[in-house]
């Protein structure tokens, strides 16, 4: 009766897919609570403090303008910083004309060959200006420094809420992360010039990311809170510039050379300790990606950031400023990308054993299932989807209540689907890992990905597929 | 709960990540994070006869309400000998605690590496947690047994095993898991303070 040592490592792997599920399904019940339990917290006065503005801008000519006429026209007691990183376009004469004639706009130009090296260097040649710029008795710890991407479009409370007694009213805090949410969820037709299915895919898909930020995100960022491990974002992050000191190199780089440099700067203040905050009380507007070639090469790129922030487990553990229920949450976010590679090999297993089994006898295999194999079936559909499914409903109760329940319920199936597209980032980036491959790369805005979708169609009509595929390379 | 405060304005902290202990070698640990290693490898090793004693344990638990045996010489328990209807449970690898406290382990394992953690607090926190698995298991075994004999060999066994089981199985490793980080993050008598003055307000 002694099992074969094939049959424990089948076992084991059966063991250690059953819990990181079961741990899984505890995470997504546990963070509900807070999440269901938040309520608006009291604003504060924005003019207690002084408010820059970060817009790093690669190529953003479509889109630079309004987004500073925005910025400006919504909170003019704010500073815009447009870090040109060496554009082809008209982003720099653009942010460059605006900084002419308006004394809160300033033009951060960067040249070749030590631009486009990453959005954190970006961001840092910006944190050098503002330091050269201000006086040197600025007050660092009443200035906050706010990262907007190009077409980031913050809500006007967005200051008063950040000023608030709990957040930057507080000199604890170091930073504050407000919920993303996505500018186009509502736009049914992302590709004006393609088909109906393509069109229903890229809202959905746009729809499924609202859904991710502002409700699983959004619930992992309020348990944070009392983890004290909230993550820093790329759009609608704000630092105090005191805290910015505390957390630069050497060479003075708040901002380091991580792939998912937002989060590994939120782990500096963490080490530092400063206390990162979260709000949803407070948005910015961002724009959903409707295709998934671009969503995959960002969430490889986010995916690879989380496997290189791998190196400060070590810091994270050893920090007395960071507790031990914060280390455990910052460790099990960390190690999410790792277990997904393990989860692509273990997850199967119990499949393929139900395949071989029905290989080796079909019949017997029939009758189990007929004979109530299929509850089996039944209760891994309900325990692997329902921490998916249940975002929907949440996301029609708090955040779109026009969606009604079947649509709601409906995003919440999809969710469970998309997800399964960070198995395929996670392999993405591991095997850029393995390749030695860490260049940043920019996702393009839907604008131009659509403007190259049609150059392609034109190109088909007028000259064939082999002028198409010159053109493209060249493109 | 609760991280240690943050400094109260922006000035620089002490020391770059203010580390508690500095990275040593470890010395210290290493019988500890040896034993738990070779305890995790046995599992693997003689679980078969982890399964045997679960097994004997369950026959032991349940002999108190119904006649329960354990086989001698293999990982089975039989339920309502002497009776009609008797049946055997076999005890497989997938059905056994033994490859779920492995892991745990490992886990445990990781943990000590970092030194944070004192060797006594991972221990405890890995013992009840390993406890309430094999409690687990335990229940399992009753609970598939009950629906046995509730609806017989063909659809009680199939809803034990495969509906009731799993979730008990569920249930137990979440409860498992939970008691494990609240026992590794709390301060010693910080659940019990919170809970009195809670008791102390409701009073009010």
């Amino acid at each position: 009766m002694n099992s074969s040592a094939g049959q424990v490592a089948i076992a084991l792997a059966q063991a250690i897919a059953l819990m990181m599920s079961v741990a899984f399904i505890t995470y997504a019940l546990i963070i509900v609570v807070p999440f269901a339990r938040d309520r608006a917290r009291r604003p504060g006065n924005s003019r207690t403090l002084d408010w820059h503005f970060f817009v790093p801008a690669l190529n953003e000519e479509q889109v630079i303008g309004r987004t500073l006429d925005y910025l400006r026209s919504t909170f003019p007691e704010a500073h815009v910083w447009v870090i040109d990183d060496d554009s082809d376009d008209c982003t720099g004469p653009i942010a460059g004309m605006r900084a002419r004639r308006d004394p809160m706009v300033h033009l951060v130009s960067r040249r070749g060959p030590n631009a486009r090296t990453g959005k954190g260097d970006a961001l840092n040649a910006a944190y050098q200006a503002l330091s050269q710029w201000l006086p040197a008795t600025a007050d660092r710890s009443g200035t906050v420094i706010g990262v907007v991407d190009s077409d980031g479009r913050p809500a006007s409370n967005c200051l008063d809420v950040c000023a608030g007694p709990s957040l930057f009213g507080d000199m604890a805090v170091g930073s504050v992360q407000i919920l993303v949410r996505m500018l186009n969820r509502n736009d049914r037709h992302p590709f004006p010039h393609r088909g109906p299915w393509l069109n229903a895919f890229g809202h959905v898909l746009v729809r499924l990311q609202d859904l991710e930020f502002r409700v699983p995100i959004s619930a992992i960022q309020l348990t944070r809170r009392f983890t004290r491990s909230v993550g820093l974002g790329g759009n609608g992050q704000f630092s105090r510039l005191s805290a910015l000191d505390t957390v630069a190199d050497e060479n003075g780089r708040p901002w380091r050379g991580a792939l998912l440099d937002d989060y590994e700067l939120s782990l500096h203040l963490m080490l530092t300790g400063h206390r990162n905050e979260y709000t949803q009380d407070t948005f910015v507007d961002q724009e959903g990606l409707p295709d998934i070639r671009r969503l995959v090469r960002q969430r490889t790129r986010w995916g690879q950031g989380t496997m290189q922030c791998g190196v400060y487990l070590r810091r994270l553990w050893t920090s007395k400023h960071v507790s031990t229920i914060g280390a455990l949450e910052a460790s099990y976010y960390l190690i999410q990308p790792w277990l997904q590679l393990i989860g692509t090999l273990v997850y199967p297993i119990p499949g393929l054993v139900f395949l071989a089994n029905y290989a080796a006898g079909p019949e017997a295999m029939r009758n189990w299932v007929l004979n109530g194999g299929w509850m089996i079936l039944i209760f891994y559909l309900v325990a692997g989807l329902g921490p998916f499914v249940l975002w929907g409903p949440l996301y029609l109760r708090r955040c779109e209540p026009q969606l009604g329940i079947l649509r709601a319920t409906g995003l919440g199936f999809g969710y469970s689907l998309y997800v399964l597209l960070f198995y395929v980032t996670s392999w993405r980036a591991f095997t850029r890992i393995l390749r030695h491959r860490s260049e940043w790369f920019k996702t393009a805005r839907n604008a131009e990905y659509v403007a190259d979708l049609e150059l392609q169609d034109q190109l088909v009509t007028v000259g064939g597929l082999q002028m198409l595929t010159e053109m493209m390379g060249e493109h | 709960m609760q991280s240690e405060p943050g400094p109260a304005g922006p000035q620089r902290p002490s020391g770059r990540d203010g580390r508690v202990r500095p990275a040593r070698v470890l010395t210290g640990r290493l019988p500890a994070i040896a034993v738990l290693a070779l305890i995790a490898i046995s599992l693997m090793v003689f679980q078969y006869q982890f399964r045997h004693l679960e097994a004997a344990t369950a026959a032991d638990l349940y002999n108190l309400v119904t006649p329960t045996l354990a086989a001698s010489s293999a990982p089975i328990i039989w339920f309502g000998l002497g009776r009609s209807g008797a049946f055997g449970l076999v005890i497989t690898p997938d059905c056994s605690s033994a490859l779920l406290i492995a892991p745990l382990c490992g886990l445990g394992i990781a943990l000590m590496i970092p030194r944070r953690l004192t060797v006594g607090r991972v221990t405890k926190a890995l013992t009840v947690a390993a406890a309430v698995m094999v409690a687990g298991n335990m229940l399992r075994i009753g609970v598939i047994a009950l629906a046995i004999r509730v609806d017989g060999i063909g659809t009680g066994y199939q809803v034990g095993h495969l509906v009731l089981g799993s979730l008990v199985s569920i249930v137990c490793i979440a409860l498992a898991l939970a008691l494990l980080t609240l026992i590794l993050t709390s301060r010693s008598g910080q659940v019990l303070a919170a809970l009195r003055h809670r008791h102390r307000r409701v009073a009010q």
